[in-house]
Parts: C-alpha cells; sequence; structure tokens
C-alpha cells in the first residue's frame, strides 16, 4: 500500500499542475478501491449503520494518498474526481440490476412460480442520472453541485473549494437543482 | 430550452425565494406568464428534498441486492457466513450454501432481488422463534437475505413431477406440514405462500420453508398500488383479490397441496376423485371459497386429520409414556422393561448375501459395499453388526450365525425396524447378475426390487453401486409409511420369535390394563417357549403382587433354573426375585439390587425395587424414600417410585409429604389403583370421612368390591361395628374368589379371623381361620390364621402352624423376624410363661417397625404386632410401665397401624397397663379413649363388655 499510496500521491499533483495523463492513471487506480469499498459498505449496510456514505470518499482518500505531501487543493480536487467516480459506479450497478431483471441474467422460471410485483414510482438512480445529465446541458456548474453532494456525499465545504465558488453559490444551486430535478422526474 | 431562458428561471426562482412575501408577489407578477409559470411549478417542488437529501448510496435499495448478488460465489463471504456453493434459483431469489464461521454449522443463504421491509425485518425476530422440527428455522436477516436452516432433500414440487404419492405418505406429510401450521398459527404468522416449492422432503420428516416471508399478523388492506406477494397458483381467493389474509388462508393452500399429493394434479375445473371419503371432505373443506366455510384454525384441521390416521395402536405414537400409565392398572405389579417408546426411523436389517457364484471373493464384500451405500442414504439407517450381534445372542444363537433371509427377518421383528434387503448374486457363464430385494418383515411384502448385470468381475462392484441407488430411493419413500407401525420387542432370551411377541403383548398389557391381562399373556409365551426364563421371572413377579404368593415362588423357582443363559440384567432381576419370593431374605435382596444399582447407575429399576417391598419389610423407610427418589429422578414415568414414595412417608407419619408424592404423580398424569388406598388411608387418617368415601367411589369397577370393601371392614372393625365390617368382608372375599384370586380371598378371611380374635369372638375367629387356610396356605394367611387361633384358644393347631411356617420359610425375614417371634410369645402366654414370653420377641426387635406382608402391599394389617403382643408380655408379667411404652408405641406409629384393630386396642391396652402401673388418673383417661373411639360398637362384643366393666370400677 505503500508504493501505491506514494504513486497515486504524485499523480494527483501531476494532475492538478495539469497533466491531463495523469488524471487518467489516477483514476485507474482510485477506482477499483472506491468501487471495492462502496460495495463492501452497501454489503454490510444494516438499519442504524453508523458508516456514513459521506465519509466514503474520505476514507478512500485517507488510504490512497498522502496526505502530508498533498494540500487542500489536491484534496478538493481528488474529491470531485472520486464524487464522479462514485456516480459511474452506482449509476453501472444499478444498470447492471436493471438488466438482470430484463431477464439478461434472470433464471429460467415458470410464469406461475414467478412472484407478482408492482412497485411505486420511478425514483432509481438511473431516473435521476438520466435527469442530472439532461440537466447538466443547461446547468454544468449545478449538476456538478448535485453529483458532488448526491452521489459523492461530499459537504459544502468541500464543493466550495472542489469548485472553487462560494457557499451561497453553492445553496442555491443546491436548491434550484433539487426543484428541477423533482419537477422532471415527477411529470 | 435556451440557455437565456433557463438563466432568466434561475434569476427569478432565487430572486423570488430570498425575498420577502411581497417583493415575492411582485415580482411573479411582473414576469411574463411563461416564466411565472415555471418558477411557480418550481416552487411546487416543496418536498423534493425528500429526493436528493439522502447520499445516493444509501438510497439504493436495488443496488443492494446486486452487491450480494455478484459477488457472491463459492468462498466469498457475506458477514460471517462462508459461501460454498450455489444450491438454487427460485422466483425470489438465489439459494446458497453456507457456513456460519462462528458456529461452524451449515446453512441456507437465500438472497432476493428486493430489499425487504423495514417492518419485515422487525418481524423477522417473531419468524426466528418459529422452533419447530416441521418448520425451516430462520437464523438471520440481512436488508435482501435470509439465513435460515439448511435442509437437504428434495421439494415436494420436484418430488410431485413424479406423480401421485401414495396414501400413507400423504397422510404423514400432511401431519407434518399442518403441524408446522399450528406452530405458526399459535404465534400468529400466517405463511401466505404455502405451495410444494416451499416445502421440502428432508431425512427427518417434511420441512416447511419461508414462513411469513410476507407479513405477519394482521395486516392492512392490500392495495393496487402496495406490493402483493404471493405465487398466485396457490394463493386463496381472498388474498388474490388483495382482501386481508389469515390462518384460513394458509389452509386453503394446504388444501391444494393436499390435492395435488393424492392426485398427482393441479386443482382444475373438473376435480379428480378423492378417497376415502373422510378425507375427500377435509379437502373439500379446506377448499371452500369462503374462508368462513372451511376449517376455522390449523388445529382444527390436524383433530381432522389425525382421526383419519390408520394407525391404531395408540400405544406406541408419543402422546407420552404417561399417557399410557395414566390408564387404571390393577393390583401391585413391578416390571423389569423399556416403556415404550418411538423407535429409530427407517432402520432396515441388511441379510448376508447369497453367493451362488462359488467364487469366495463376493463373500464379504458385497454386503461391505451395499452397506456403505445405504448407508449414504439420507433416508435410511442400517442395523449395526453390534447391534446384530446383541440380537442375535438374545436369541441363543452365537454372533457368527449367518444372517439368512430368515433369521434376518426376525432380527428385524426383534428390533422394530421395517425391513431387511436381500441380495443374491450368481454367475452366469463370464456374467454375472446381482439382485437385490426389499422386503417388510413384519408382512412379508415385498418393497422394492432391482436387478443388474456386469459383464466382468471387475463390474459387479459398479453395478452393485447402480442398483444399491435405485433402490435406497424407492425405499426411502415407502419406509416412511411402514415405520409407523412398526414397533420394537422386548429384548428378552428366548429363542422363540412367537414366545417373545407374547411377551412384548403383556408389557403392553401391563402398561393399559394391569397385570390381570398380562398373565395370560405371559402363561402363552411360556407355554410356547417353557425355557423364557424372563417370562417365568415376570409372571413370578406379578403373581406375588396380586397376593399369589405360592405360584409367585414357584415361577421364580423356575427362573431361578435357567439362570445360566440369561442376560447381564435378567440375572440380576431373577436373583433378586428369588431372594424375595422364594427364600424371603430381604436382607439378601437389598444386597442384589444395591450391588445391581452400581453396577447400572442410571438404571431406574433397581432404585425402584429398593423402595419397594425391601425397604418396607425391613423397616428402612428413610433408606426408601431415597431410593424411590432416584427412581423417579432417573425415570419419572415410574409409577411405583411415587406410590412407594407415599406409602415410606406415611410409615414415618409424614402424611402431608405422603400427599405430596401422590400429587407430584398426578401432576405428571400418572395414576395407579393402589394410590386411592393410600390416599383412603391418609383421609382416614385425618378423619376425613368424606375424603375416604370419595376414594371408594373412584375405584374402578370390581375393584371396589375387592380390595376396598377390605379396607372399609377393617375401618369398621377398628371401631367396633362387626356386624357391618362383616357385611364387607363378605364382600371383598366373594369378589375375590369370583375373580379367581383365592390368595386375596384367604387373605380377607385371615383378616376378619384375626380381628374376630382380638376381640373375643373366639368361635368365629376359629371359623375365620379355617376358612381361610382352606382357601389358601400362603406365607401371610397361614400366619394371620396361626395367629387368630392363638388368641382364640387354639394352641395347638397354632404352634403346628408356626412349625409348618418355619419349615417352609428358613429365611424369610418376616417369618423369622415378626410371624415366630410373634406366635410363640403367643405360644408361651398361653402356657402362662410371661417372661419367656418377651425373651422370645427378642428377635423382632430390631424390626419391630417393619410392615409385615400381611400389611404391605395391599393387606395393610398386621403392623407392630410384636410390640403389641410384647406389650401383653409385660402386662402378665406385672410390669406396668413396659406394657404402657409397647402400647404407646402401638398408638404412635398411627402411619404403621393404620386401621388394624389394635389402633383401638392400644388405648384399652395402655389403660390397664396404668393400672397395673397404679396410675389411676392416665389409665381412666386411657379407658375413656377407648370408650369413645368405640362408642358406636356392637354392644355384644366381649373385649367391650370386659372394658366397661374395668372402666366402672376405675
Amino acid at each position: 500500500m505503500e508504493a501505491a499510496s506514494g504513486e497515486i500521491t504524485n499523480l494527483l499533483k501531476a494532475w492538478s499542475g495539469g497533466d491531463p495523463d495523469a488524471l487518467e492513471r489516477l483514476a485507474e487506480q482510485v477506482y477499483p478501491e472506491l468501487r471495492l469499498m462502496a460495495r463492501r459498505y452497501m454489503k454490510n449496510e444494516r438499519a442504524g449503520n453508523s458508516l456514513q456514505a459521506t465519509a466514503l470518499v474520505h476514507e478512500v482518500y485517507l488510504r490512497l494518498v498522502d496526505v502530508t505531501k498533498v494540500d487542500w487543493q489536491h484534496r478538493a480536487q481528488f474529491f470531485a474526481m472520486a464524487a464522479q467516480m462514485m456516480r459511474r459506479i452506482l449509476v453501472s450497478a444499478a444498470r447492471a440490476r436493471t438488466s438482470q431483471k430484463r431477464g439478461g441474467r434472470s433464471p429460467n422460471v415458470n410464469i406461475e412460480d414467478t412472484a407478482v410485483l408492482s412497485t411505486g414510482p420511478d425514483r432509481s438512480i438511473l431516473a435521476i442520472d438520466e435527469a442530472l445529465t439532461e440537466f447538466s446541458q443547461l446547468a454544468p456548474r449545478q449538476a456538478k453541485v448535485v453529483e458532488m453532494r448526491y452521489f459523492g456525499g461530499l459537504t459544502e465545504e468541500e464543493i466550495v473549494t472542489a469548485l472553487n465558488i462560494s457557499p451561497r453559490t453553492v445553496r442555491r444551486d443546491w436548491d434550484f437543482a433539487k426543484a428541477w430535478l423533482s419537477k422532471k422526474l415527477n411529470s | 430550452m435556451s440557455p437565456e431562458r433557463f438563466q432568466q428561471i434561475e434569476a427569478l426562482y432565487h430572486a423570488a425565494r430570498e425575498g420577502t412575501s411581497e417583493q415575492r408577489a411582485a415580482l411573479l407578477a411582473r414576469a411574463d406568464p411563461e416564466l411565472r409559470r415555471q418558477v411557480e411549478s418550481l416552487f411546487a417542488q416543496a418536498d423534493s428534498g425528500e429526493l436528493l437529501d439522502r447520499p445516493a448510496i444509501q438510497n439504493t435499495p436495488e443496488l443492494l441486492g446486486d452487491c450480494t448478488v455478484t459477488e457472491l460465489s463459492s468462498g466469498a463471504c457475506l458477514g460471517p457466513y462462508s459461501i460454498e456453493s450455489k444450491l438454487g434459483e427460485g422466483g425470489m431469489g438465489e439459494v446458497f450454501r453456507a457456513i456460519d464461521t462462528r458456529l461452524g454449522r451449515a446453512v441456507a443463504i437465500k438472497t432476493t432481488h428486493e430489499r425487504f421491509a423495514e417492518r419485515f425485518q422487525r418481524e423477522a425476530r417473531a419468524i426466528s422463534s418459529l422452533n419447530h422440527p416441521n418448520v425451516c428455522t430462520l437464523y438471520d436477516v440481512g436488508p435482501n437475505y435470509l439465513v435460515m436452516e439448511l435442509v437437504e432433500g428434495e421439494t415436494l414440487a420436484a418430488r410431485l413431477k413424479s406423480g401421485p404419492i401414495p396414501l400413507k405418505t400423504v397422510l404423514l406429510y400432511s401431519s407434518q406440514i399442518v403441524a408446522a401450521l399450528v406452530e405458526a398459527h399459535g404465534k400468529s404468522i400466517i405463511h401466505r405462500d404455502l405451495k410444494p416449492g416451499n416445502i421440502m422432503i428432508g431425512k427427518s420428516g417434511v420441512k416447511v420453508l419461508d414462513f411469513g416471508l410476507a407479513r405477519s399478523g394482521q395486516d392492512e388492506t392490500v392495495t393496487a398500488s402496495r406490493m402483493i406477494i404471493g405465487t398466485p397458483g396457490y394463493m386463496a381467493p381472498e388474498q388474490r383479490e388483495g382482501k386481508p389474509a389469515d390462518a384460513r388462508s394458509d389452509i386453503y393452500s394446504f388444501g391444494l397441496v393436499l390435492y395435488e399429493m393424492l392426485t398427482g394434479a393441479r386443482v382444475g375445473p373438473q376435480r379428480k376423485r378423492i378417497r376415502p371419503r373422510r378425507l375427500k371432505r377435509i379437502v373439500d373443506r379446506c377448499l371452500e371459497e369462503d374462508p368462513g366455510r372451511r376449517w376455522q384454525s390449523s388445529a382444527e384441521l390436524q383433530r381432522e386429520l389425525a382421526a383419519l390416521s390408520l394407525v391404531k395402536h395408540r400405544a406406541y405414537i408419543a402422546g407420552g409414556i404417561a399417557a399410557i400409565l395414566a390408564l387404571a392398572a390393577a393390583t401391585g405389579y413391578f416390571f423389569l422393561h423399556r416403556t415404550p417408546g418411538l423407535r429409530a426411523k427407517n432402520t432396515i436389517v441388511l441379510a448376508d448375501f447369497e453367493n451362488k457364484t462359488g467364487d469366495p471373493v463376493f463373500d464379504q464384500t458385497l454386503r461391505q459395499g451395499l452397506a456403505v451405500q445405504l448407508e449414504q442414504s439420507p433416508f435410511l439407517t442400517l442395523i449395526s453388526d453390534q447391534q446384530t450381534g446383541q440380537v442375535l445372542r438374545l436369541m441363543n444363537r452365537p454372533p457368527e450365525t449367518r444372517l439368512t433371509p430368515e433369521i434376518s427377518r426376525e432380527i428385524c421383528e426383534r428390533t422394530g425396524s421395517s425391513a431387511v434387503l436381500e441380495g443374491s448374486i450368481v454367475g452366469l457363464g463370464s456374467q454375472y447378475i446381482l439382485w437385490l430385494r426389499a422386503r417388510n418383515c413384519r408382512t412379508g411384502e415385498a418393497l422394492a426390487e432391482e436387478q443388474a448385470q456386469a459383464e466382468k468381475k471387475e463390474a459387479v462392484l459398479n453395478a452393485l453401486s447402480r442398483i444399491a441407488i435405485q433402490i435406497r430411493t424407492r425405499l426411502g419413500e415407502s419406509l416412511a409409511t411402514i415405520q409407523q407401525h412398526s414397533t420394537p420387542l422386548e429384548q428378552a432370551t428366548t429363542s422363540s420369535l412367537e414366545a417373545l411377541k407374547a411377551y412384548s403383548a403383556a408389557t403392553v398389557a401391563i402398561h393399559t390394563h394391569g397385570a390381570p391381562a398380562a398373565i395370560p399373556e405371559l402363561e402363552r409365551a411360556i407355554a410356547i417357549d417353557p425355557q423364557f426364563a424372563m417370562a417365568h421371572a415376570d409372571l413370578g413377579f406379578m403373581a406375588y403382587g396380586v397376593g399369589q404368593t405360592d405360584r409367585g415362588a414357584e415361577e421364580v423357582r423356575i427362573a431361578y433354573r435357567l439362570l445360566d443363559r440369561v442376560s447381564d440384567r435378567e440375572r440380576r432381576y431373577i436373583l433378586m426375585l428369588y431372594d424375595r419370593q422364594v427364600t424371603g431374605n430381604l436382607e439378601k435382596e437389598l444386597h442384589t439390587l444395591e450391588s445391581w444399582a452400581q453396577t447400572y447407575p442410571r438404571d431406574p429399576y433397581p432404585q425402584g425395587i429398593i423402595g419397594g417391598w425391601v425397604t418396607h419389610g425391613t423397616g428402612q423407610y428413610e433408606r426408601g424414600i431415597q431410593a424411590s427418589e432416584d427412581a423417579i429422578r432417573l425415570d419419572p414415568s415410574i409409577l411405583y417410585g411415587y406410590g412407594s414414595l407415599a406409602s415410606h412417608n406415611l410409615a414415618l407419619n409424614r402424611f402431608s409429604e405422603a400427599a405430596d408424592a401422590l400429587r407430584l404423580a398426578a401432576g405428571r398424569k400418572l395414576e395407579y389403583s393402589g394410590f386411592l388406598v393410600t390416599r383412603y388411608y391418609l383421609a382416614f387418617l385425618k378423619g376425613d370421612q368424606a375424603g375416604m368415601d370419595r376414594e371408594v367411589t373412584r375405584a374402578p369397577g370390581e375393584h371396589a368390591s375387592d380390595t376396598m370393601s377390605h379396607h372399609q371392614a377393617l375401618v369398621l372393625a377398628r371401631s367396633g361395628r362387626m356386624l357391618q365390617a362383616r357385611t364387607m368382608w363378605e364382600r371383598a372375599i366373594a369378589a375375590a374368589r369370583q375373580a379367581g384370586n383365592r390368595e386375596a380371598a384367604a387373605l380377607y378371611e385371615a383378616a376378619a379371623a384375626v380381628s374376630e380374635a382380638h376381640f373375643g369372638n373366639k368361635a368365629a375367629a376359629k371359623e375365620r381361620a379355617q376358612a381361610a387356610l382352606e382357601l389358601a396356605k400362603g406365607r401371610d394367611v397361614e400366619y394371620a390364621a396361626a395367629f387368630s387361633l392363638a388368641l382364640s384358644g387354639d394352641v395347638p393347631e397354632s404352634e403346628r402352624l408356626a412349625a409348618d411356617l418355619e419349615k417352609r420359610f428358613p429365611e424369610d425375614t418376616p417369618v423369622q423376624f415378626e410371624y415366630l417371634p410373634t406366635l410363640r410369645a403367643l405360644s408361651t402366654l398361653a402356657h402362662r410363661a410371661p417372661p419367656d414370653a418377651v425373651a422370645r420377641l427378642q428377635p423382632a426387635v430390631p424390626y419391630d417397625l417393619a410392615l409385615p406382608g400381611t400389611a404391605f402391599p395391599y393387606g395393610m394389617f398386621g403392623g407392630l404386632y410384636p410390640a403389641y403382643i410384647r406389650g401383653e408380655a409385660y402386662l402378665a408379667a406385672g410390669r406396668g410401665q413396659e406394657a404402657a411404652a409397647e402400647f404407646q408405641k402401638v398408638l404412635n406409629h398411627r402411619g404403621i397401624v393404620l386401621a388394624d384393630p389394635i389402633g383401638a386396642l392400644a388405648h384399652l391396652q395402655l389403660g390397664r397397663a396404668y393400672v397395673v402401673s397404679g396410675d389411676r388418673t392416665k389409665a381412666k383417661s386411657a379407658y375413656h379413649d377407648f370408650l369413645t373411639l368405640w362408642k358406636d360398637a356392637d354392644s355384644d362384643i366381649p373385649v367391650l363388655i370386659q372394658a366397661k366393666a374395668d372402666y366402672a370400677k376405675l
């Protein structure tokens, strides 16, 4: 872990310094870690679980990066990247699940044995993701705020740093985005 | 939407929100209608916070399912559970086999696509409280998975693919399924999804899975917008309509399952015929469309199915040994045997392979190979070689005896197994033919047959394995129906199976109808096999218990002569009986029993017997209490343990402890006619006439005329009401004679003789004594007769009888230490030599407080006679104080004397003693006590007339 951490730290710094390749290689390292942690988190999740989703990204960060060698700006960028990764992880997991339900991987069952189910309104992650993607065409910054907060679980302060905007803007963006997305999803 | 438009909306939105309500109103009013509409629609999303406020990772129920499913494969871990393999897939999700690493046990984990409602997780606690052999236990619950008991077997659904199920098996499965429903409904858990796919047929019976996976308890009305769970095919009509479901919905589903088991087909517009008619009625009522017309509870359904059951022999159904014993037994007997119980399921006996090839290589290997295959079946158990050896010994055969089909069949019956598996191999040129057949060993009916060919020698074992697997599956099902009927025979040494069956029938009879029913069966066993030692021994034991002491002794003597061929335990039993009933040497008997108890510390039997006659007859009541308590502790169903506990406490005057012992038995649903007598005397000692009358009315049938009349006679005699007492005795004697029990009749005559003798009715006493001796000459009858004769002036006859007793019973404890000393003392008194009389009673001193044979087990008279006669001897010698002490002893031990007339006469004698010692006040008081007791006595009784005269002089 030591060596990896050193490498990731360097990659992070490189990326912060403007090296686009570094981002790709960084992503390659971080993504699997994050996904593993996310799955582990979801597996252990029970009523009353104390682990906050927001802590997830922090944990990965602490695990992968040598914090003595980076500053708050690196951190902010890492978190922004992590939030984006989380979105991808959760969405792809949801997608895999859905395709399974539609018979992609589902077992051969007798129609009479299948449970009869009807569900409520569609508030699934996929719907949110779709709506958010559409929204980002119109309001990229606001969409980013949602991505960071909803998928990444970042705090207002972290979003402020990552996007280099004021706290008031973050709050307003969040309010507006929620209203807009709600309207979209409820229609 | 254009970017400019978007920005306008956003700007107005924020401005309106951040202003006061007036500002907002103003701003909106100023905006163009379209813009205004857009912004207002955004304001309307007031509850939008709910959507995104929880981070995505916490808000994704479907992801959790995905997570576990993609991760779960062999070797993966789900918390403490280590996944081993996938067992299958169902409509709701997948099932894995896993190990709970904390407990080291195998479990089944069922994952579901959807996350469970919070409510279900809460309710899971109630569902996991279901702990029943026919319910698949729920161990643990996760957000979308269940950890349950691993049931190995096949589902009923799979089984039904091969067609309908035989009736007996259907009844067996049904009773188990319904038992599961009764358990769950009792805890307000409704299954809601009962179907063949949820019923597993496993090794130890049927298990119902997925209980309450829907909801439990009262549910709210299900509307279209909420989830409906259940498999449409097996749902009750009200469930399909979304109405509330209850226990009766499960009953409907069960009806569908039952129909399908019987007919092999799902219920359709045309219903197939079901036989028998009672079963059809049950199915029809389960399937009523209207829940109000169905069986209203699973318990009711259970009763209906049970009544239909083909098993008649209720003695062997688990309902408790106590239930069996609760049926009235007759007079005392004690039995060595195991109480009947259920046997190991599905045991079969493997006969030796018949090797017709001439090639010795096949001699052992085939049977061993077959045994290996059979042992792998979850449905079968093989009788072990060790067990086989034991049974062969009991059959008087050497352990290396060849297990031919006949011998195997007998072993099968003796062990209560279900079937014998025979096999043979024959050579045809270079080929071999293998052949297996299973037979029901009781009926001889063939259950399964398989044949196979092997091209060469090396292929034989493979061929054997093949047909072994086939036959074991086919056997599994047919055995399930047989084993309900098979019961093990008693483990006793006899070379004849028929004799053993009669002997076993005697055991059953003992537990259901008592000694009188068992005696004929034992006689039959002996008629078939005269060398059947245990049958003789038990017959002796039982005969002794109903008062036939001579016959009892004779049978035990025969058993004793056969001692060299019985098992260790049988040997100890016979030796003990020999001491008990032939020599009468109670000290030796106690020694044998204690050695037995030491060698078999967990055997309740020797303890039970130690608590019986041997400790009563030697006056060791504390020891008797301890032994009875041990016996009860080792086997709470031992009837006589409680009786002995009561009688020992009674002898020690601990009346409430005695009553407690009987109450303990009653609490355990154990009742026995001997308890009645004890309760009768407890009431008597309390002066509770109503209680006494109650016990008399409780006595079953013929018993009332027999023993209870005798006890009532004693009570009447004790208060001097001889006319009534005589009537009662007549009744008792007549009833005993009618029942063919001469020895009991003789004892009753003797009791009457003794009473007449005590009261000075000499002629009557002599007459009664003679009548008694004409009926029987057992030890106790002879003594009582001799006693009466001595008191009535026929001393020579009394002496002659005493000499006869001495000759016949040189080692007998009561004879040597109570009867003879008493009779000799009486004789000496008659010859007017009182000091010698006292000396004659010296041997009795260590057994002064022991119960004589006339008192135990059922005569209830004659206790403390040596002390009483010693008192008379002292009186005659003019030693008032010593005399008073003896009579006081008699009065003190009410629990030993009971209703014997000397209990009243001791007052009178005490009075006389005080007169001799010069204490007039005490004398008067004692006389007064006697006369009070005898206030209703017949006025013509000599002893009363004398007493009144003497009292007047005081």
